[in-house]
């Protein structure tokens, strides 16, 4: 993860997930290498949790992870922090796990069926609307049979495994993060649980009758979904630049923002002294074609929204797809005309032959 | 308090984490199948030991990939290995797929049902001393028609190689008794009872003195006299017997019907045949010696006379019905039942009981091929495969593998395979089966899906750059027009500036 390879758009999201599917898919074969190479030591019905935990507390760690180091945090909090991310997901898992399990318990899921079919009638379809007792009993005693065996591949049984360990495997991170989205943490992890869980069963079920692509791609199905919803790249890792595209003095660039994230404002015009920018203005063509001395300013709120001023009575457009602001300065205004912009918006000054063509980039704020 | 509060909760965490642990069960290298100890039924002559510790494979052409358990979901496969022990010794046996049954959660796998199949594969071939009893039918009709004698026949067979190979290899002490039954009586081939030792012993005896002498087949008698009188009295046979350490193989051939009498019917046989199923069953009992147990071959020579004969369940009792078919179970045999075919029904009989097979050949090198298998290598340990529908390996699931010949020998186990994960699936060999494959195979899933994940995340850049580059906001345009006056004035210092066009990466 690398803030200078991650653009400003919209498939920065998309990058965290890729990174946390990765991870997700490591997580899955090391595993995998323990269990064939040194077998599991711990009883069948813990397998559940051996897989789910391991996967959902390293994408966990992963989330925190791909943030520390797009911010650039220290080493220690770029360890620490993902390691408490997933400790806590890891033992939140475990909890999350078992409640399941108690709630397949064989002596409480079996009566639950027995009392929705007799008192109301679900689950009827198979028996027949004359079932009798002993039918009733055959069912139960199948349920039963079914809710001990830990070696059974159901997606009736295993489902409830996937959601709740994917909604405390967001507890971490989102403790991590203070608690900032944690409605969102939450809801992409029990999301994450239940894609992987349609995942797994495609791949175990309809695709192949084996466990092992389903394993592998439930997992990486899992990091990629939670790294995509629980935590998207924030603007405030970038900031904006002003880009000359004219001739002359083409490349040249200011960024519109302050160190400490204060509003700012910054001019642009060919004013000699004392502007952000200064575009040249060229003799051979008449002046009120050209540059103005004080022509435009971009300006950023501590809320990082941009805005371009025009300040000039000579033609000030933005530019950008199917759309053209005319930013020129009404005599009759009180105050100058001004635009949301957004990376990739084009900015013309002057008009006819000699136009200066300047662009507005959303760059990290690395950059500076 | 606080502190207090964590310290419980991380100990119920590593109490929870303890408790998992497990020596019940045990797993499998390579797998992430676990099994319960196999469990064998009181009461069995043999036990069948399935293989289920990597310290069990420990024997020649074994190692983890076809002596351990292996479960494939995706090929429907399950692999098993076992050895015989009677008692505490290894015992090499010459099994075939129908020497067994595999069960599969109490039901019968059974070839080409419900696309089911096994196979029985035996490894590591026994150098065991044995001795062959070869009981030649030596009545009339063995020298009918002139032309073609069904004895020379038996001859050329029994002079074939690959027979003399199989009765004697080169590494083993084994022994053949020549035998001719002709009439009621079963001579030594060559007049003296000698168990021959020798390959040019055995040709010359072969070549010079196998002759059929003619009278009626009293082939019952024979194979009495065979698995009893002459294993417990006959003191040349006695003697080698005490020095070999396998049991002893009866190899029976006729060319007709047992007939003791001209009036005899296939009917006044049933009877017969019961008594001669009666001793079998005394000979190989329980209560027998398993070193000592006879084992029967039988070898028609001729064409079957009911080719659609299938044995009957309960072997126990012969009905005429049974053993001849309502048509036939009045006819004469002399002249007329014999005419139409050998007795294959008998046949099968007495091998089912007698622990062997049966074989019916018309020519030759049917007969060679009949011999070599009664004579068939021992094997210490054999590998059992069963393929069923996917469907049945989704949950845990017991395994029994029965012996249906020689002797009562059965063991089960349970196999847990996970609920939540699998190795990769095996590689289909040239026979059909799959072949456990290693776990670097992993490599081959995670290194493209890992490079995938990479590519994509590299793809965004690579857009924004492209579409910049195709939209020409990295290439400097041309100036408008040369300047004519004076330069334009020089720019002020600025706040940050970069020299270079922006670019993401």
């Amino acid at each position: 993860m690398n803030i200078f390879l991650v653009p400003y758009t919209s498939m920065r999201h998309v990058v965290v997930g890729l990174y946390c599917g990765g991870a997700a898919l490591l997580a899955w074969w090391l595993f995998l290498l323990w269990t064939v190479n040194f077998g599991p030591w711990w009883t069948p019905g813990w397998d559940g949790f051996a897989y789910l935990g391991t996967v959902s507390s390293v994408v966990a760690g992963a989330s925190v992870m791909g943030e520390c180091v797009l911010r650039r945090r220290s080493v220690v909090k770029r360890l620490l922090l993902p390691l408490l991310a997933m400790v806590i997901s890891f033992f939140g898992s475990m909890a999350a796990f078992w409640l399941w399990q108690a709630l397949l318990a064989p002596g409480l899921l079996a009566p639950l069926v027995a009392f929705c079919i007799r008192e109301l009638s679900l689950f009827t379809v198979q028996l027949g609307e004359d079932f009798s007792d002993q039918q009733l009993e055959l069912l139960a005693t199948g349920v039963e049979a079914d809710v001990v065996d830990a070696s059974l591949v159901s997606l009736r049984y295993r489902l409830g495994g996937f959601v709740l360990v994917g909604f405390a495997s967001a507890i971490g991170p989102a403790v991590v993060r203070r608690a900032r989205g944690a409605i969102s943490h939450l809801l992409a992890g029990v999301l994450a649980g239940l894609l992987a869980a349609a995942t797994w069963y495609v791949f175990n079920r309809i695709i192949s009758s084996d466990l092992y692509l389903a394993a592998a791609l439930g997992a990486v199905v899992w990091g990629t979904s939670f790294g995509f919803f629980a935590w998207g790249l924030p603007d405030d890792l970038y900031a904006g630049w002003l880009r000359v595209l004219s001739a002359s003095r083409f490349g040249r660039r200011i960024p519109i923002d302050a160190p400490d994230g204060a509003p700012v404002e910054r001019f642009v015009g060919h004013f000699p002294r004392g502007l952000d920018l200064f575009v040249p203005i060229d003799d051979a063509f008449p002046l009120e074609n050209q540059v103005q001395e004080l022509h435009l300013s971009l300006a950023v709120d501590n809320e990082q929204r941009y805005v371009a001023r025009g300040l000039h009575l000579a033609p000030t457009f933005v530019r950008r797809f199917l759309e053209r602001v005319d930013l020129r300065y009404e005599e009759t205004r009180p105050a100058p005309l001004e635009t949301r912009i957004t990376s990739g918006d084009r900015i013309v000054l002057g008009h006819g032959r000699e136009v200066t063509e300047l662009e507005f980039l959303m760059l990290p704020r690395e950059e500076r | 308090m606080r502190g207090a509060r964590f310290l419980l909760g991380l100990w119920l965490a590593s109490f929870m984490l303890l408790a998992a642990c497990t020596d019940q069960l045990r797993t499998v290298q390579g797998t992430t199948v676990r099994l319960e100890d196999p469990v064998v039924p009181d009461g069995t002559e043999l036990e069948l030991r399935i293989l289920t510790k990597a310290s069990q494979c420990d024997l020649p052409e074994a190692d983890p990939h076809n002596c351990l358990p292996w479960v494939d979901r995706a090929s429907g496969e399950v692999h098993l290995a076992f050895r015989l022990y009677a008692g505490s010794d290894p015992w090499a046996m010459a099994l075939d797929k129908g020497s067994i049954q595999i069960s599969h959660l109490g039901a019968l796998i059974e070839e080409g049902k419900n696309k089911q199949s096994y196979d029985l594969i035996p490894h590591a071939p026994e150098k065991t001393d044995q001795l062959f009893v070869l009981l030649i039918d030596g009545s009339g009709s063995m020298n009918e028609p002139a032309h073609d004698r069904p004895i020379d026949r038996v001859r050329e067979a029994l002079l074939l190689p690959e027979v003399i190979k199989a009765f004697f290899p080169s590494d083993q002490n084994t022994g053949v008794v020549l035998l001719e039954f002709a009439g009621d009586q079963v001579r030594p081939v060559g007049g003296a009872m000698k168990v021959i030792t020798r390959r040019a012993d055995y040709r010359q005896l072969v070549k010079g003195s196998l002759r059929a002498s003619g009278g009626y087949t009293h082939l019952y008698s024979a194979i009495r006299y065979a698995t009893g009188e002459l294993l417990s009295d006959e003191p040349e046979v006695v003697s080698f017997m005490r020095s070999t350490t396998s049991a002893p193989t009866i190899v029976a051939l006729t060319d007709g019907f047992n007939n003791e009498r001209h009036d005899d019917t296939c009917a006044t046989n049933a009877k017969r045949l019961g008594r001669l199923v009666n001793h079998l069953r005394d000979v190989r009992g329980p209560e027998s010696d398993p070193m000592a147990r006879p084992r029967v071959y039988t070898v028609g020579l001729g064409r079957p006379f009911l080719r659609r004969f299938e044995l009957p369940e309960d072997l126990t009792s012969v009905r005429p019905v049974a053993l001849c078919g309502k048509k036939y179970k009045d006819w004469r045999i002399d002249g007329k039942l014999e005419t139409l075919g050998i007795d294959n029904a008998s046949l099968a009989w007495i091998a089912d009981v007698g622990g062997g097979s049966s074989f019916v050949k018309r020519k030759t090198s049917g007969l060679g091929e009949a011999f070599r298998a009664a004579a068939a290598t021992q094997y210490r340990w054999f590998e059992v495969r069963y393929r069923l529908d996917p469907f049945h390996l989704r949950r845990s699931f017991k395994a029994t593998i029965r012996l249906t010949a020689f002797a009562q020998a059965e063991a089960s186990v349970v196999i847990h395979p996970s609920a939540w994960l699998d190795a990769p699936p095996g590689r289909r060999a040239e026979d059909g089966w799959t072949r456990p494959a290693s776990i670097m195979r992993t490599a081959s899933l995670v290194m493209p899906l890992l490079s995938l994940l990479v590519i994509l995340g590299f793809l965004p850049p690579a857009l924004f750059n492209t579409r910049r580059i195709l939209s020409g906001r990295l290439r400097q345009p041309a100036a408008p027009a040369p300047p004519r006056a004076a330069p334009p004035a020089q720019p002020p210092p600025e706040p940050a500036a970069g020299a270079d066009g922006p670019s993401a990466g």
